[in-house]
């Protein structure tokens, strides 16, 4: 009788799943990250701005989306914009994972944006003004720092979430870590079902404790300025919560 | 778009899994809100061991995406209780369990891992200053507990609860790996025939959005008045 849990084979199959995680999940949640930067920092500034019908369409849209399974998000994408625009039917399949998420992620970000800039105090800007910065500038050099330092648990939270989305990729056919999983699992017609989904998900552990180190780090170079720094150990950073300072 | 499809299949469909997908995330939840406010307590009063296996259990729970949890669970575990099974010659038929106690496991232990830190962050947000005052007027520690210290934690812990439903909801979407019909199962089976996939998505989407949706401003009016039971700011 074979062991219950082979410890060799995880150990063994961790290589062969790292190899998609740099070619799928890092490629996706980077070109996510720079894109939904771009398009989060839009809405928010739609969401803050003076304009009634553009703050009304940003929450709006926002609400949608927010309240959608990313599941449901990237079926509605692969099977909904090919019938639309046939060409699309020709693009890798990561496309429509990294656009889902885009999506997902520029929400989410014009949130953590929004919430970051109203945390602040209004007196920064007005006393910024007060000193002749120009409103550019004192954004730049005053606002946009400490909103950065709010923002930053969030951010990070963010990206772990993110990294965890991409296993869903497998269920429109792209091969991340969880699709190769699955296939290596059915090319062995599931002879080692435990032993390889656990490798896939000590990887995904491995890279979202790496994403919540780094953090971490940033947070205390960050905040070395600032009282009552709280200590943390290796498992503690993926555990925090939003608004948990 | 085949109209005829969203307005009349897609959406009976859609209307007969959502009580599964209801049921599936009261059951989980219900199940993982004892254990993860155990859990948290554990962690808060830093219970030797057990605090440190928590929070590597927690870690892993919410570094892994829910999905590999669930092939873990589903795809893994009877595979292996098939070989104890075997071993010990018992007449029991591992690969016949029923999808929903999976689901059941699944989702209560993933949303165990998120619950905990709720419980933990609400629960270390009561004062200090109320612990003594209590002991001080000559209550014990179980009665400062129970009569002080929780009421307090529950009252700030509820809107993560609520936001942790919602969460949870949209994530029994998943459950369709599983064979089990919940919204986006029924409406994919009914898709099937006419391969009416797009428009079976923008179903099971506005019927997420509408649900949930409304689900959300229902707990901010609950929230609203639970404000009132909420410890004055402490200075």
């Amino acid at each position: 009788m074979r062991p219950l849990l082979d410890w060799r084979y995880i150990i063994a199959s961790i290589p062969r799943l790292i190899p998609p995680f740099f070619q799928v999940t890092l490629t996706c949640v980077v070109i996510t990250l720079m894109v939904g930067t771009v398009f989060g920092f839009l809405l928010a500034a739609c969401k803050l701005g003076k304009n009634k019908v553009l703050r009304h369409v940003a929450y709006a849209v926002t609400d949608v989306i927010r309240s959608m399974p990313f599941l449901v998000m990237l079926f509605l994408l692969y099977y909904g914009l090919p019938k639309f625009f046939p060409a699309l039917n020709a693009l890798n399949k990561m496309f429509f994972l990294t656009l889902g998420l885009i999506i997902f992620a520029s929400c989410r970000l014009s949130e953590i944006m929004r919430s970051a800039y109203e945390a602040i105090n209004r007196n920064q800007m007005e006393a910024s003004l007060c000193v002749g910065l120009s409103v550019p500038q004192a954004m730049w050099h005053v606002i946009v720092p400490q909103a950065f330092h709010i923002a930053l648990p969030n951010m990070g939270n963010l990206l772990v979430g993110m990294v965890l989305e991409t296993a869903l990729g497998f269920t429109i056919g792209v091969y991340d870590i969880m699709g190769t999983a699955k296939l290596i699992n059915s090319g062995e017609y599931g002879a080692h079902n435990l032993e390889i989904y656990l490798a896939a998900a000590l990887l995904y552990w491995a890279i979202s404790l790496i994403i919540a180190g780094i953090t971490n780090q940033l947070e205390k170079l960050n905040k070395s300025a600032h009282a009552g720094q709280q200590k943390r150990g290796l498992f503690r950073g993926i555990g925090r919560r939003e608004g948990e300072a | 778009m085949n109209w005829v499809f969203i307005l009349r299949d897609g959406l009976t469909a859609a209307l007969q899994g959502i009580p599964v997908s209801l049921y599936i995330t009261f059951v989980s939840l219900l199940i993982a809100m004892p254990f993860s406010f155990l859990c948290a307590m554990a962690r808060v009063k830093r219970v030797p061991i057990l605090s440190q296996v928590i929070t590597v259990v927690v870690s892993f729970l919410r570094g892994t995406p829910l999905v590999v949890q669930l092939f873990i669970i589903y795809s893994g575990f009877p595979s292996v209780l098939n070989l104890i099974v075997k071993a010990n010659g018992w007449d029991f038929d591992a690969f016949g369990i029923n999808p929903f106690v999976y689901a059941f496991v699944v989702f209560s232990m993933n949303v165990l891992g998120t619950l905990t830190e709720v419980f933990r962050s609400s629960l270390s947000a009561v004062s200090k200053d109320q612990t003594e005052a209590a002991l001080s007027v000559g209550l014990n520690h179980f009665q400062t507990n129970c009569l002080i210290i929780i009421p307090q934690a529950l009252v700030s812990a509820i809107p993560n609860i609520c936001n942790e439903f919602l969460n949870l909801f949209k994530s029994t979407s998943l459950v369709y790996l599983m064979t089990i019909q919940d919204i986006t199962g029924k409406v994919r089976i009914v898709a099937a025939a006419g391969y009416d996939y797009t428009e079976a998505y923008f179903v099971i989407a506005v019927v997420y959005f509408v649900l949930g949706f409304t689900m959300e401003k229902l707990f901010q009016r609950m929230e609203g008045r639970l404000k009132t039971y909420k410890a004055a700011p402490q200075t």
